[in-house]
């Protein structure tokens, strides 16, 4: 084996191991290292690497390394998030935050350069528990609880994807990670499931509320990193096997409007982000429902993009949560002359999700509606170009203006420290590079397609006219965007509420028959039985004599003094032999006629 | 984490900042319509073949977003306790 045959996940995996060992910021540095040496290593990967290991007796080898256009492109943007977030991390001395993120980081590798369905699913189960560990490593009541939460579902998802692996291998005998045609496998009930399973960590709609419920609650840190990884790894997944499938049309186009909506309701800052990522992903995974070349290239370009600027609006939005300590709304404004590089910083993030001309998102997001157009699918197209009008409004606008202008709540917290203005300083730049010269980015596209620029004079002016009239009903409307401290009902409602509604029925009906089945039988009969078969022998002589004592003339309170003797006798063992045998044997005769009756 | 302060108010605080705010902003909106007059924009679909529509798109599409977002939150928006104190899950 040579160096260009280990798959980057084990870097990540495996190099986390050591971080508890090392010593201040030289851990530090190691977390930066360690995804930099990852990205070097997937930039010499050959396509004809493998790394190939039995796993299970009696199925095929397990393939952990499969390389081509499309697993690299997700291993280039995965570790240079993992580079630049870890800088932004370089304040951090928790052990717990730095090792849970780099092996959910090294997962979501192992997922992208899965060579088989198995090894996809060992390392969608990784990616599940450590992203679970790094929302604990808060440890507040709140994350301990949307953990908990984030856990199940993902459990619930990983057991749908696991099945529809199984079912699919048993249809089919294959476990081949690859493209499987909507006419082929449209009716495959593994299939289907193997599909929900993934559309739950795309936190497609109505399985997706896990992600505002979640990543809000997690760290500063944790929510830059958790922002890029679970859903993207969806998207990847979608695109390698799923493209062209039309149900994903109707859920992209779902999931990028309801983001919006979800988005416009949020006081917190964080919460509103995480809508926004469903909004974005939702874009993706219609590209991925388009199926064409230009559209999973859309798709790969935009999911590129998309880490870069999320993950600089959820620093940006860190950095405000590290100095002050608020994250809603309602308590934050007027930050713009305390943290005004954080305030520009995050700004050109917003400008960048926004598709501002002259941004990222610009040359990334709109080869997808330029797909929907190509293929003539009108419907989509106006879906997602309105989602784009409303993107402007509720992460381009809505984010930066309450979280750094909008009401001064008085609050002047000192700038964010160097490092963190530094990472954000470093994705900013790749906003504006790759939105002025994208040539790189299209470069690494994995499927040939016709050249593509969105700098068509026609193009950049209306997409202006579609951001500046949005801009202007934003501010139309300001009054009724006023933030209020509430929080808004989602999916989740179904099983937070019903869980209480479950635990109760659980609790009256099941305890309530233990309950009674303990007072009953435990209680009643046991004891009862119990009772009889140690005092049987005195009781049938009692039974004999007591007729006989009141015979010979004794009253009540004699006969009762003789029983008592009596049975204390026989207890002891101080009565006569025979005469305690035989009521003995009378006694198990009894018994043992009721049990054969 | 720092202490509220008070200094001197934001800018957009005053009337007079405000207006030119407002003057500026439509400003850019017309110059945006203004600049169909001297680039050809394709329009993809025979439903938005139309001048100006863009524009159109994007204030009936957020505004409509809005409008949607507000009737939701009638039934949607809750206390922040709302689970708090059923919290099992």
């Amino acid at each position: 084996m040579n160096f260009s045959d280990i798959p980057p996940s084990f870097i990540l995996i495996l190099g986390a191991c050591l971080v508890p060992l090392l010593p201040g910021k030289l851990k530090n540095v190691y977390t930066i290292v360690l995804p930099a040496l990852a990205f070097f290593l997937i930039s010499q990967l050959p396509e004809t690497a493998s790394f190939k290991i039995s796993f299970f007796e009696g199925f095929p080898e397990m393939n952990l390394l499969r390389v081509d256009k499309l697993s690299k492109i997700f291993g280039y943007i995965f570790t240079l998030n993992a580079c630049v977030g870890m800088l932004f991390a370089f304040y951090l001395k928790d052990n717990t935050q730095h090792t849970t993120a780099l092996v959910y980081m090294g997962s979501a590798l192992g997922v992208v350069f899965a060579g088989d369905l198995m090894a996809l699913y060992i390392f969608w189960e990784f990616m599940a528990i450590f992203s679970a560990l790094l929302i604990l490593a808060n440890r507040s009541r709140t994350s301990y609880f949307a953990a908990q939460r984030y856990l199940l579902v993902h459990i619930v998802g990983g057991l749908c994807l696991l099945a529809g692996i199984l079912m699919h291998y048993q249809h089919t005998g294959s476990l081949a990670f690859q493209s499987l045609s909507f006419d082929e496998f449209g009716h495959d009930v593994g299939v289907w499931l193997m599909l929900i399973g993934i559309l739950v960590n795309a936190a497609a709609l109505p399985l997706g509320s896990w992600l505002a419920d979640a990543y809000p609650s997690s760290s500063v840190t944790g929510g830059v990193i958790l922002s890029a990884y679970t859903t993207k790894t969806a998207v990847y997944v979608l695109a390698r096997a799923f493209p062209g499938w039309d149900p994903l049309l109707y859920i992209g186009c779902a999931m990028s409007v309801y983001g919006i909506i979800y988005a416009l309701l949020e006081n917190d800052m964080r919460r509103i982000l995480a809508y926004s990522i469903i909004n974005q992903v939702g874009f993706m995974v219609t590209g991925i429902g388009i199926g064409t070349a230009m559209a999973l290239n859309g798709t790969a370009a935009h999911a590129f993009c998309h880490i870069i600027y999320k993950s600089l609006l959820w620093m940006s939005a860190g950095a405000v949560l590290y100095r002050t300590g608020k994250s809603k709304c309602t308590d934050l404004g007027g930050l713009y002359k305390s943290m005004p590089w954080t305030m520009i910083l995050g700004t050109i993030g917003a400008l960048a999700i926004s598709a501002v001309p002259l941004t990222s998102g610009f040359t990334s997001k709109t080869i997808i509606l330029a797909a929907a157009e190509h293929e003539h699918m009108g419907w989509v197209w106006l879906i997602l170009e309105a989602a784009s009008a409303g993107v402007f409004l509720h992460a381009g606008i809505k984010f930066p203006y309450f979280v750094f202008f909008a009401k001064d709540r008085g609050l002047r917290p000192k700038e964010a420290p160097a490092s963190m203005l530094i990472a954000m300083g470093i994705l900013a730049f790749l906003c504006i590079y790759i939105g002025i010269n994208p040539g790189p980015l299209y470069d690494i596209l994995p499927f040939e397609m016709e050249p593509y620029s969105a700098y068509h004079p026609g193009h950049v002016v209306a997409q202006l006219q579609l951001l500046m009239f949005s801009a202007l009903v934003f501010f139309l409307f300001l009054p009724l965007l006023k933030r209020t401290d509430t929080i808004s009902l989602d999916f989740d409602w179904f099983y937070r509420k019903g869980a209480k509604v479950f635990y109760n029925v659980a609790d009256k009906s099941l305890n309530g028959l233990n309950k009674v089945a303990a007072r009953l039988l435990l209680d009643g009969v046991t004891t009862r039985i119990c009772s009889f078969a140690t005092n049987a022998s005195a009781g049938i002589g009692l039974i004999v004599l007591k007729p006989l004592w009141k015979a010979t003339g004794s009253d009540a309170e004699q006969i009762k003094a003789q029983a008592f003797s009596f049975t204390e006798n026989l207890n002891k063992g101080t009565s006569p032999v025979g005469f305690a045998a035989a009521l003995m044997l009378a006694a198990m005769t009894i018994l043992i006629a009721v049990v054969l009756i | 984490m720092s202490q509220p302060t008070k200094d001197s108010p934001p800018f957009w605080e005053s009337k007079r900042n405000r207006i030119i705010m407002w003057i500026i902003l439509y400003t850019t909106c017309l110059i945006t319509l203004v600049l169909e007059l001297f680039v050809h924009v394709e329009h993809p679909f025979h439903f938005i073949g139309f001048p100006l529509s863009s524009a159109v798109l994007g204030f009936v599409a957020c505004t409509l977003m809005i409008i949607v977002a507000k009737g939701l939150a009638l039934f949607l928006k809750k206390k922040v306790d709302y689970y708090e104190k059923d919290e099992l899950l």
